[in-house]
């Protein structure tokens, strides 16, 4: 994940792939309450479903995506950097952890996974609940 | 509610107001959205913390509690080969408290009132609720013979670990120390295995010629067969026997004899695990309606009851099949706070909730191997099944993995309490 460049269009793509996945994919959700929308931490809308389906990120790399251990934060990534080392991790045969995981995944559910961590910013104000 | 905290609650959901044909179940409520959690291991943890967090601090929660300090079971096995200390592995709520505005009582719950959605609590004091979750873990079966306070489990960490601990390095050179594994469903797959294997390590560098016995009620090492396997036959070779389908019947606790279906076994120390069941307050509240009545059925897009409106069930004591173990309890727990505040504003629960498994096993002081697993909701038969491509174990065990170990448990300790 050091495709510096990405993380400037982080907040554009969410825009630009919201709406894509909200059509495109909607065919993927069985009985999926698209209508919905979460906000993530940053403030930002993402598809329905997307910050529930990051969450389970969370164990290994941090509330929202920011890790605090050895283990790689994913909060700030792009989209598209997300993307691509999923479906890499996916055609993996060599025997690693998160190999396994990535092939839970749909093409869709990573699409919206990774919208998620795009919209989260890299900062340490991982918490939006004080500023209400 | 007033319109405007209504609004704010709204809007943290990510719902607007423009959505109006949506049911609002709180549009005349005085008071904001209330929701008590019962319980403050992985799964309930968790849960209080995402609802504040994924509400912006619009619903009210309270976690109920009976202990100051939680001991995680995960990692504590390193307690019983001298690796960890039980005080490394403690956890506050205060983190929970300050940070997320969780109100922490310290107490516990002696019966629900699902009518007029009221607990009320050992201390007397009777709180209402808009949405109940539990989350009390598991609790023992009796066995005929059994005292669990001289003949442990050290099952649910804190001071039986530490007793176990102490029990062990009593154990005399040549001695024995015999574990008895209940029949799966139980807290921790690996656990017990990767318990033998810490124990076998601690003897093979402080105990020369001691034992340890496996006596296991299932008929196969139930996971990770291959890196088990192979450290009982190989790494802990003429230490370890391993015993499947023994069914513990009875135990002398005086004598330290378990008696099975494959005759007695004396021990030096003595471990009885015995089998499980969901907390008390799930089973004398009439949620254990699992066909075995030990477990309470969910569903789990949400993890309400399917007995009784407006419970919920996480973690061990649930029963939709899926492992029971903080990890994937931590995974549950994301989906009932997502969908508690969904249905908390008239909408309905995410349709296509994933959960993940993931667990690193000590095999030794220097290796770990690891077990992982995702689970995906069929809306056909309305269960989480396992994905079976991201089953996986492993190719045996690991320094690299032992450092690994600490990483996601921290990381996972980090996300659950902090």
């Amino acid at each position: 994940m050091k495709h510096k460049q990405w993380s400037y269009l982080g907040a554009l793509a969410v825009f630009v792939s919201q709406s894509f996945l909200l059509t495109a994919n909607a065919a993927d959700y069985t009985g999926g309450q698209l209508s919905n929308t979460n906000i993530t931490a940053a403030g930002v809308v993402v598809p329905d479903g997307a910050r529930l389906l990051a969450s389970q990120c969370f164990q290994c790399h941090g509330t929202n995506g920011k890790s605090t251990t050895g283990i790689d934060s994913l909060a700030g990534e792009s989209q598209n950097e997300i993307i691509s080392e999923m479906r890499e991790m996916k055609a993996k045969t060599k025997v690693d952890l998160m190999h396994y995981q990535a092939k839970a995944y749909t093409d869709a559910q990573i699409q919206l996974i990774a919208a998620y961590f795009a919209s989260v910013s890299r900062g340490n104000s991982s918490n939006n609940n004080h500023d209400d | 509610m007033n319109d405007i905290s209504r609004r704010q609650f709204l809007k943290t959901l990510g719902l607007s107001l423009g959505a109006a044909a949506l049911p609002i179940s709180f549009a005349k409520a005085a008071v904001r959205p209330r929701v008590i959690v019962v319980g403050g291991g992985f799964a309930g943890a968790t849960t209080a913390k995402y609802l504040r967090l994924w509400s912006n601090n619009t619903v009210d929660v309270t976690l109920v509690e009976p202990n100051a300090v939680y001991y995680s079971p995960i990692l504590s096995n390193l307690i019983l080969n001298g690796q960890k200390q039980l005080n490394q592995l403690g956890f506050k709520y205060d983190t929970l408290a300050q940070k997320y505005g969780i109100t922490v009582t310290r107490s516990t719950v002696s019966s629900i009132n699902s009518a007029s959605r009221t607990v009320n609590l050992a201390n007397g004091k009777t709180l209402g609720y808009e949405r109940l979750i539990l989350a009390p873990g598991i609790q023992f079966k009796a066995i005929n013979g059994l005292d669990s306070n001289t003949i442990l489990h050290a099952w649910q960490s804190g001071d039986q670990v530490q007793r176990l601990r102490q029990q062990i390095q009593m154990i005399p050179s040549s001695g024995t120390y015999v574990l008895s594994i209940p029949k799966a469903p139980y807290r921790c797959p690996p656990g017990p295995y990767e318990r033998a294997c810490v124990v076998a390590d601690y003897l093979k560098r402080n105990k020369p010629g001691a034992k340890v016995v496996v006596l296991d009620s299932n008929p196969d090492i139930t996971v990770e067969r291959d890196t088990f396997n192979a450290a009982f036959t190989r790494t802990y070779a003429g230490i370890v026997e391993y015993v499947p389908n023994t069914i513990l019947q009875s135990v002398d606790s005086a004598k330290k004899v378990a008696v099975t279906s494959f005759g007695d076994y004396r021990a030096d120390v003595l471990n009885v695990i015995p089998p499980h069941q969901a907390g008390s307050i799930v089973l004398k509240s009439g949620l254990g309606n699992s066909s075995s009545g030990d477990w309470a059925n969910v569903n789990p897009l949400s993890y309400e009851s399917t007995a009784i409106q407006g419970i919920h069930i996480i973690g061990d004591s649930q029963g939709t099949g899926q492992p029971k173990a903080g990890h994937i309890a931590n995974a549950e727990a994301k989906v009932c706070a997502d969908a508690v505040l969904r249905l908390l504003s008239g909408s309905q629960p995410f349709a296509a909730p994933m959960t993940n498994s993931a667990c690193y096993s000590p095999i030794s002081s220097t290796t770990a191997s690891w077990l992982t697993a995702a689970f995906a909701y069929d809306p056909a038969s309305q269960t989480m099944q396992l994905v079976p491509a991201s089953y996986g174990a492993s190719s045996g065990a690991s320094t690299s993995n032992y450092k690994k170990m600490f990483e996601w448990a921290n990381s996972l300790f980090g996300d659950t309490f902090a």
